[in-house]
């Protein structure tokens, strides 16, 4: 698993964990001047997947440092058709979205077509950690995470490593994603042979599957399981509606990076540039964390990098992202077997 | 049925807008199909999708468990909706209207959250109705689990019996009593009425309902996404729903979708073909003559009671029971079961919180206009085939026909892939990012649910009201407004509703286009529910059935107003 920039990107990690600032480049283009140019074109087109009505909080607190500059969310449901909307886009009409932020599949998928435009982020001011590549910056993240029904399952019962994850007692008592990345993303630390080996012990407490996390941290605030293995942006919606359901990270974590992009022909790139320059500060990683409850663990003051400081993360390097396809192509797989399980 | 020169240029141009609506999209799927990336602008062409497709052991097991719903979930719907039909229209079943209006109203739920009704409702851990049972009977497990195969089919056929209800209504509605007048007085018993009168002559309003409800149970994902998914039953939509948006490696992967729908392309094709057959001799089918007549109402007698029961029962399992959760949900801070310790929590904060987002009076007024349009436009369009074909003699009838009956096979995001690539490369038309991209999507996707109503009711009418018209010196137009459409008003007016319904519920297509301002009432539900709030999606559900019910209302006063004036 040895690479550079792995290395590098969980270097980064554990400082940003740590609760130390990442090094900040010196902004070699001017700000003001960037927002003047940015402020006479057409809006600045964003592809994002989170609800419309958090992105507007974040548009609005990016627009009161850059009054000027336009900024309008196109919300895709998921990475996937993000891609594929920009793939098409850029095909039929030579532009697509100005900002486009999804996972790194889907930023590798996009730079493997030329459709992302090179960033020279350091002249931006983007701490040199948030960019495993000139194409992209990490923005947020997807924490992995184990959450709990208080009611049915005592804080000291509650899982604190992927071993008390796996203990049979949590037999049909366990709620899961559907898809198997978390695993996909532990074998980037304990190896793809040792993961598979954990997958088979998970599926072997017969865990209910949900589409997504979302009705999974709702399942189990409403006590239809009592344990589950989500994220903690999307644990964090019931926890605040006061229901029953407390969370931690496990020893491992594994973790998917956000990452951030400005496409090829984009109408205003320096709009785009700017509003990715000011997520990376920590005035716009907590806008940002504060709407989407999605945080970027590689600012320290996020909430994210609080609760994830101190562990140990996991997850494949931006230019792995094809490996990692194949990996969560098999582990999907596998989890799917749960009704032959049961 | 000389109409074909009376308006020659009817069928030209109905086969150039079927084309442009459904051909164009048919032809990118094929085309998808067998590009190595799945996109049909990218290099390179192969058969590997196939490979992959149908290759895969794991696809035939998906097909297995999606062959039981779907063939649990036609045959459950058709005697369902159709022993209601039957009730509603041929019996004297009191309170008419409101039976209408409380069997067709199901279909405005959103099916997602009808099976979230059902999980609160009957869920082995947390469900209602198992508490109960639990506490009144002292069992040690719960009675009830929806997380089955038979829960699937269960709670889907409660969703599909509108349709069926629709489709039948107004065929048993048309059907001459002089028939079964006729076998009753020869003594023919109830079973042998059925056999040899009501389905010959319900034939081609049964294969309607049949193909479609068949399609429908390969390609539907909400419910068996909702309560198959969590205990490992995967239907061939749940692999659909996986290519195009969690399959790795960065995109949607649109060659195999486009792989699998060729499947429901080809048993789509079957079905036409076997439609045609039976439709074939179309006089078989003629029950309304220019005899007066009316139809014939079945005193239920001592049944009568059961009768209106069976409609109780079905209207408190498909809305009164999910709803009243629904309700329940909409009231409560998180999702949680019925529990006493919940009524202190609750609060009308989120109907407040959902009124007092701008984005949903956006959102809603997208739905009204977008769903009244494309429900207008297609049950036009849906009219015109249905005389095309049966009233006319033009050479592409056939293949305005097939045309019409293909996008009930194409997998919402496939329509949704290939509406882009189509308004992106004819940027003149300046539908891409708007609602308007909407209204020619639902247009072709509900095509083919409207043809097949407005082609089951046409056929039941004897062209000799036409001839009389016309032999009056009626001109063609005249014609169609006195007589033809009078006749087979209910049956468009039923369909107009279902569209309208359909829309206002719709999800796949209206999240692939989504663009900045588009968004409809069912993208803000999904977004609410996506977005880790329940409680608010269950608030806007409730407002949009309210909404749904005053339509279907006005609906059946406005079908029996000209039911009325039809039959005097």
């Amino acid at each position: 698993m040895a690479h550079p920039q792995r290395r590098r990107l969980l270097a980064g990690l554990a400082a940003g964990t740590s609760g130390l600032h990442l090094p900040t480049a010196r902004a070699a283009v001017d700000p003001k001047a960037l927002a003047r140019t940015a402020a006479g074109k057409p809006p600045v087109s964003w592809y994002e997947s989170s609800p419309t009505e958090q992105i507007d909080k974040v548009i609005a607190a990016f627009n009161t440092v850059h009054p000027g500059v336009r900024v309008r969310q196109t919300r895709l449901i998921g990475g996937n058709e993000l891609a594929v909307r920009a793939v098409q886009e850029s095909q039929a009409r030579g532009y697509t979205g100005d900002v486009l932020t999804g996972g790194a599949d889907h930023t590798w998928q996009l730079g493997e077509r030329k459709l992302l435009e090179p960033v020279e982020w350091a002249g931006l001011g983007v701490p040199r950690a948030m960019t495993p590549s000139p194409l992209v910056m990490a923005t947020t993240a997807s924490v992995y995470v184990v959450l709990w029904n208080t009611r049915k399952v005592s804080d000291a019962e509650a899982p604190r490593t992927w071993e008390d994850v796996l203990h049979p007692k949590w037999t049909q008592r366990m709620g899961s994603w559907v898809r198997a990345a978390a695993f996909a993303q532990l074998a980037a630390t304990i190896g793809p042979d040792t993961a598979r080996r954990q997958l088979e012990r998970f599926i072997a407490l017969k865990p209910m599957l949900f589409k997504s996390t979302f009705p999974l941290a709702q399942a189990v605030g409403a006590g239809e399981v009592d344990v589950g293995i989500g994220f903690y942006h999307s644990t964090l919606p019931p926890i605040n509606a006061g229901a029953p359901v407390r969370m931690r990270a496990l020893d491992v974590v594994p973790m998917h990076i956000i990452y951030s992009a400005v496409s090829r022909g984009a109408r205003n790139p320096e709009g785009a540039r700017l509003l990715l320059a000011w997520l990376s500060t920590e005035a716009g990683a907590l806008a940002y964390e504060q709407a989407t409850g999605r945080g970027n663990p590689l600012i320290a003051t996020t909430e994210t990098a609080k609760f994830i400081a101190g562990r140990r993360v996991s997850e494949w390097p931006h230019d792995k992202s094809g490996d990692l396809a194949a990996l969560n192509e098999f582990y999907n797989r596998l989890l799917e077997g749960v009704g032959a399980a049961r | 049925m000389t109409t074909q020169r009376r308006v020659p240029l009817l069928s030209p141009a109905l086969l150039a807008l079927l084309v442009y609506l459904v051909a164009v999209p048919l032809a990118l799927l094929l085309v998808a199909s067998f590009k190595p990336s799945g996109l049909p602008l990218d290099e390179g062409w192969g058969v590997g999708h196939y490979l992959t497709v149908y290759g895969d052991p794991g696809f035939w097991k998906l097909l297995g468990n999606t062959l039981q719903f779907a063939i649990g979930c036609a045959v459950g719907a058709l005697a369902l909706g159709g022993g209601l039909a039957w009730l509603v229209e041929r019996t004297d079943l009191p309170f008419k209207g409101a039976s209408r209006v409380m069997i067709a109203l199901p279909m405005v739920v959103p099916p997602f959250l009808l099976a979230m009704g059902w999980v609160l409702l009957a869920s082995p851990r947390t469900g209602f109705l198992n508490q109960i049972a639990r506490d009144a009977f002292g069992l040690a497990s719960a009675p009830l689990n929806v997380y089955s195969m038979g829960g699937m089919v269960f709670v889907e056929v409660l969703a599909l019996v509108p349709s069926v209800y629709l489709i039948l209504s107004a065929a048993f509605r048309n059907m001459d009593p002089a028939l079964e007048e006729a076998a009753l007085a020869s003594g023919a018993r109830w079973p042998q009425m059925v056999r040899r009168i009501f389905v010959p002559l319900l034939a081609p309003a049964l294969l309607a309902a049949a193909a479609y409800l068949t399609i429908v149970g390969f390609l539907v994902f909400d419910v068996p996404g909702t309560l198959g998914m969590p205990v490992g039953i995967f239907v061939v939509s749940s692999r659909i729903v996986y290519l195009a948006t969690d399959q790795s490696g960065g995109t949607s992967a649109y060659g195999q979708i486009a792989a699998i729908a060729v499947t429901f392309l080809v048993l789509l094709l079957a079905l036409a073909w076997a439609y045609r057959r039976l439709t074939a001799r179309a006089s078989r089918f003629v029950t309304v003559t220019g005899k007066g007549w009316r139809p014939r109402q079945l005193a239920l007698g001592a049944f009568k009671p059961v009768a209106v029961a069976l409609v109780l029962v079905y209207f408190l399992l498909a809305v009164v029971a999910p709803l009243g959760l629904l309700l329940w949900t909409s009231f409560t801070p998180f999702l949680a079961p019925v529990s006493l310790s919940m009524v202190e929590r609750m609060s009308l904060a989120q109907h407040v919180a959902v009124w007092s987002n701008p984005r949903v009076g956006v959102a809603a007024w997208n739905s009204l206009w977008v769903s009244v349009v494309a429900a207008t436009v297609v049950v036009a369009i849906a009219f015109a085939v249905a005389w095309t074909v049966l009233r006319t003699r033009q050479p592409a009838r056939r293949t305005i026909d097939v045309l019409a009956f293909m996008p009930l096979a194409i997998p919402g995001t496939m329509i949704g892939m290939a509406l882009v690539y189509v308004y992106l490369t004819l940027s003149f038309v300046p539908v891409y990012g708007t609602a308007w991209i909407l209204v020619i999507a639902y247009v072709t996707v509900y095509l083919s649910f409207t043809s097949r109503t407005a082609n089951a009711t046409l056929i039941q009418i004897h062209p000799e009201l036409e001839e009389a018209a016309r032999t009056s010196g009626a001109p063609a137009a005249t014609t169609v407004r006195r007589i033809v459409l009078p006749l087979m008003l209910p049956a468009l007016a039923g369909a107009w509703v279902w569209v309208v319904a359909h829309v206002m519920r719709e999800l796949s297509t209206a999240l692939l286009l989504q663009g900045e301002d588009n968004a409809t009432l069912a993208v803000q539900l999904w977004s609410y529910w996506a977005g880790g709030e329940p409680t608010k999606a269950a608030a806007v559900g409730v407002w949009l059935v309210v909404a749904m019910t005053v339509v279907t209302v006005l609906w059946q006063w406005l079908s029996n107003r000209s039911h009325r004036t039809v039959h005097g």
